[in-house]
C-alpha cells in the first residue's frame, strides 16, 4: 500500500480577542487570523468606550470642562486637565503663579508614577508565569500605588480624579503636614521602585517573553504618530517636558531614559526608569515650593467665566503615555467651538496593526501590553 | 472555622449528640449561604471604575477574604460588576456576556456612569443606565466608587442573596426589538461660525505634494488630523512635527461641497486611523484610503456626530432610549 499524504488547506482560523478579555487592558477587540500559531493578519475594532467628549465639550463652559476631561485618560487624570488648562491659558494669555505651577507638576508627576505602576502590574498579569505567577508583581505594584493614592487623598480629597487643576491656578494649597507625608512617601518608594526595576529587568523569564518582541523601528514609530515611552524605547529623544518645556519643568533636573532596540523589554524598562526620574522631580519640588497665591483669579465665589478671544491654538504636554495635546477653536464665547484631543494612546495603539502580523499568538498579549493603551484615551 | 460556625448559626442550629454533631437547616438557606460566600465575579472592566475595582481586588483591600475570585470566562462567573460607562456598542456585548453566565447570577452597577450615564447621559453613544440592558441588583454610587464603597456594595449583595431574594425581573416588553435610529430631521438648523482658524491654508489638490515635501524636510511625525465644521463647510487641520528640529507645521484645507480629499495613508502610516476617525465623525471621504470604515461608532450608525447640525441627544434603539422613555420605564418598574 502506498503512502499517501493528504494536504489540506483549511485557510486562516479567525480568533476573536475581546472586547471582554483580561489582557486587552480595557474594551478592545482584535480579530486574529491564524495560520497555526502565527498571526497572518489582524483586524482591530475600537470605540467600545466612545463617550463623545469632544461633542460634550461643545456644550460645557471652559471652567466646567477640566473635571470631565479627567475621566478621559483615567490612569493619569491630572495630565488631561493640565493639558487643557494650559491650552486655554495660552489663548487667553493668563499668567499663573509659580506656586500653582509647582503644585500642578507635583500632582502630575506623582500620578505618572502611579500610572506606570498600573502599567507594570497589569503587564505582569498579562505575561502570566513571568514573575511568580504574574499576580505577585500586580499585587506589589498596587501596594505601592495605594501609598501614592493616600497622598493624593491628603492633597486633594479624592483618590485619583483629583480635580486639582483650574484655569488660572490650582484648587487646593499644599499643607506642611502633606509635605511631610510626601517626604515619607519618597523615602518608602525610592528603594522599592529600584527593587522592582532590578527585579523585572534581570528576570530571565521576563527577558525571554519581551526581548526582541514587537520591535518598532525609528521610522515606524514617528510616522505612526507614536509618542512617549513607545518612541523613546526606539531611541528617539522626544519628551515634551524637555523639548517644549511647559509649566516649570525647565527648572528641574531630570533625565529622559532612552532605549536601543525598541522592543517590549525596552519600553517596560523605560517606564521603570521614568518612575525614578519622576521621584527626583517630586523631591526637588517639595524642597522648595515657592510662596504666593495658588490662583491668579479670585477663587471660589462665582469666578467670572473664561472667554478666550477668537482663534485656535494647540498645546501639548507629556502624559505618561506620550504627547497629549488639545486643539481648541474659540469663537469668543464661554463655550469651545471645537475641541480636539490628540490622544497619545490612539496613535500608539494604531501600531498593533503593524506589529502583530507575523508574530506568534502568544506574543500578541506581550506586544499589546507593552503599548500601554488606556481606552478612555483611545476612544474618548 | 469560628467565622463559619458563626455564619452558619444564622441559618440553622447545631445539636450536640453523643459521638457526633448535628446541624439542622433548610436546604434553601444552606444553598443561599453557600452562594453568597463564594461569589465569582467576571473580570471585566469598562472605564475608570474598573481601576478602582482592580484596587479593591488587590493588596490592601483584598476581596479574596470575601470568597471572591475573578473569572475570565462568563461561563464560570456568577457576578457581573459593570464598572464604567456603557456605550451603545458595548451594550450588545454586555447583554451577550450576561446571557452566557449560568444562573443564579447577580449584577452590581458600579459608578454613576453605569447607574445613570452621569455627565455622559446626553451623549449619542452612551446608554443612560445599564439597567436598561440587564437587570441590576445593587447600585454602588461614586465617580469612581472608592474601594470601601465597592466592599459595601458586595456586602449588601451578600445580604440580598442570604435572604433568598431573586434578581429583579426584567421588563423587556418596552424595548423595541429592531434596531432603529433617531430621525435626524429633528435636528434644528444651527448657526455655524465663520472660519476661526488663522494658520496656513493650502489648496485641496496640493495636499499630497505638500506633505511629501514636508516629510522630506524631516516632518515625519504626524500628530493629528482633525476637522471643524464652519459655515463655509468643513475645514481639515493637519499637524506635523519635526522631532529633531523641534518644530511643528500646522496647515488647513477648506473642503468643498463634495467632502472628498486625497488620503495621506501612503505617506504616513499613522494617518490610517486618524482619517478613519475623521470619516466616522465628520463624513469626509478620503480617496485612496485602504480601509475607510467607521472606527468609533457601530457600522450601521446614521449621521456623523461631530457635525454641528447633529443632535447630541440622538437615540439608538434598542440600547439608547430617549431620556423620557427611560425615565417613564424606570418609574413603572
Amino acid at each position: 500500500m502506498e503512502d499517501r499524504i493528504i494536504e489540506r488547506d483549511f485557510g486562516d482560523l479567525a480568533v476573536n480577542m475581546g472586547p471582554q478579555h483580561p489582557s486587552t487592558h480595557g474594551v478592545f477587540r482584535l480579530k486574529l487570523y491564524l495560520q497555526g500559531e502565527r498571526i497572518n493578519k489582524i483586524e482591530s475594532f475600537l470605540g467600545y468606550l466612545h463617550r463623545g467628549v469632544e461633542k460634550l465639550s461643545e456644550k460645557l463652559t471652559y471652567d466646567q470642562l477640566p473635571p470631565v476631561l479627567e475621566r478621559d485618560d483615567y490612569l493619569s487624570p491630572t495630565s488631561n486637565s493640565l493639558g487643557f488648562i494650559n491650552a486655554v491659558e495660552k489663548i487667553c494669555e493668563i499668567e499663573v503663579s509659580r506656586k500653582s505651577s509647582y503644585i500642578r507638576v507635583l500632582v502630575a508627576e506623582l500620578q505618572r508614577i502611579s500610572s506606570h505602576l498600573v502599567a507594570l502590574g497589569t503587564y505582569g498579569l498579562d505575561l502570566g508565569g513571568a514573575l511568580g505567577g504574574g499576580a505577585s508583581l500586580f499585587l506589589y505594584c498596587f501596594r505601592e500605588r495605594e501609598k501614592i493614592l493616600d497622598v493624593m487623598e491628603d492633597l486633594t480629597g479624592t483618590r485619583f480624579h483629583t480635580n486639582m487643576n483650574q484655569i488660572g491656578g490650582v484648587r487646593y494649597d499644599v499643607k506642611t503636614e502633606s509635605i511631610n507625608k510626601i517626604k515619607k512617601l519618597i523615602k518608602e518608594l525610592k528603594p522599592v521602585l529600584e527593587d522592582y526595576a532590578n527585579m523585572v529587568s534581570k528576570d530571565e523569564i521576563f527577558m525571554k517573553r519581551t526581548k526582541n518582541i514587537g520591535i518598532i523601528s525609528k521610522k515606524l514609530a514617528e510616522e505612526s504618530g507614536g509618542s512617549g515611552p513607545i518612541v523613546r524605547g526606539s531611541g528617539i529623544n522626544f519628551d515634551v517636558r524637555k523639548n517644549k518645556p511647559y509649566e516649570c519643568y525647565s527648572e528641574f533636573d531630570f533625565n529622559i531614559p532612552l532605549g536601543i532596540n525598541g522592543d517590549a523589554y525596552d519600553r517596560t524598562i523605560i517606564r521603570m526608569q521614568e518612575n525614578i526620574e519622576s521621584l527626583k522631580i517630586v523631591e526637588q519640588i517639595i524642597q522648595g515650593i515657592p510662596s504666593g497665591d495658588i490662583h491668579s483669579r479670585k477663587p471660589l465665589k462665582s469666578p467670572k467665566l473664561t472667554r478666550p478671544p477668537k482663534g485656535s491654538s494647540y498645546f501639548s504636554i507629556e502624559s505618561p503615555r506620550g504627547e497629549l495635546g488639545f486643539f481648541i477653536v474659540s469663537d469668543g464665547t464661554a463655550i469651545p467651538y471645537r475641541m480636539k484631543i490628540r490622544a497619545p494612546s490612539f496613535s500608539n495603539l494604531s501600531l498593533v496593526e503593524k506589529l502583530l502580523p507575523g508574530t506568534f499568538i502568544a506574543d500578541s498579549v506581550a506586544i499589546l501590553g507593552s503599548l500601554d493603551p488606556v481606552f478612555g484615551d483611545v476612544d474618548r | 472555622m469560628g467565622n463559619v460556625n458563626k455564619s452558619l448559626k444564622d441559618i440553622g442550629s447545631f445539636m450536640k449528640l453523643p459521638g457526633a454533631n448535628l446541624f439542622i437547616s433548610s436546604t434553601k438557606d444552606l444553598f443561599n449561604w453557600a452562594q453568597k460566600s463564594s461569589l465569582w465575579p467576571l473580570s471585566f472592566g469598562l472605564a475608570c471604575c474598573a481601576i478602582e475595582m482592580m484596587a479593591t481586588f488587590s493588596s490592601r483591600y483584598d476581596l479574596d477574604r470575601l470568597g471572591m475570585i475573578t473569572r475570565a470566562s462568563p461561563r464560570q462567573a456568577d457576578l457581573m460588576i459593570v464598572a464604567g460607562t456603557v456605550t451603545v456598542k458595548m451594550a450588545e456585548r454586555i447583554k451577550t456576556l450576561y446571557d452566557q453566565m449560568a444562573g443564579p447570577k447577580w449584577v452590581i452597577a458600579a459608578g454613576s456612569c453605569a447607574i445613570s450615564g452621569d455627565h455622559y447621559r446626553h451623549i449619542y453613544s452612551v446608554v443612560p443606565g445599564v439597567d436598561w440592558v440587564i437587570p441590576v441588583d445593587v447600585y454602588v454610587p461614586g465617580c469612581p466608587p472608592t474601594p470601601e464603597a465597592f466592599i459595601d456594595g458586595i456586602l449588601e449583595l451578600q445580604k440580598i442573596i442570604g435572604k433568598g431574594k431573586t434578581s429583579p425581573t426584567y421588563n423587556t416588553s418596552s424595548i423595541p426589538e429592531e434596531k432603529t435610529l433617531s430621525p435626524l430631521e429633528v435636528a434644528k438648523p444651527v448657526k455655524k461660525s465663520k472660519n476661526l482658524i488663522e494658520s496656513k491654508f493650502i489648496d485641496k489638490n496640493e495636499i499630497l505634494n505638500f506633505s511629501k515635501e514636508l516629510k522630506n524636510n524631516g516632518f515625519t511625525y504626524l500628530k493629528f488630523i482633525t476637522a471643524t465644521d464652519f459655515d463655509s463647510n468643513i475645514v481639515l487641520t493637519y499637524l506635523l512635527g519635526n522631532n529633531t528640529r523641534n518644530k511643528d507645521v500646522e496647515f488647513n484645507i477648506q473642503l468643498g461641497e463634495d467632502l472628498t480629499i486625497d488620503s495621506l495613508s501612503d505617506i504616513y502610516s499613522g494617518a490610517d486611523w486618524q482619517e478613519r476617525e475623521v470619516f466616522d465623525l465628520f463624513g469626509i471621504r478620503f480617496i485612496g484610503h485602504p480601509n475607510l470604515k467607521r472606527i468609533m461608532m457601530p457600522d450601521e450608525w446614521i449621521g456623523h456626530p461631530l457635525r454641528k447640525d447633529y443632535v447630541m441627544d440622538a437615540h439608538f434603539y434598542p440600547y439608547r432610549p430617549t431620556r423620557k422613555e427611560y425615565e417613564k420605564w424606570k418609574t413603572e418598574l
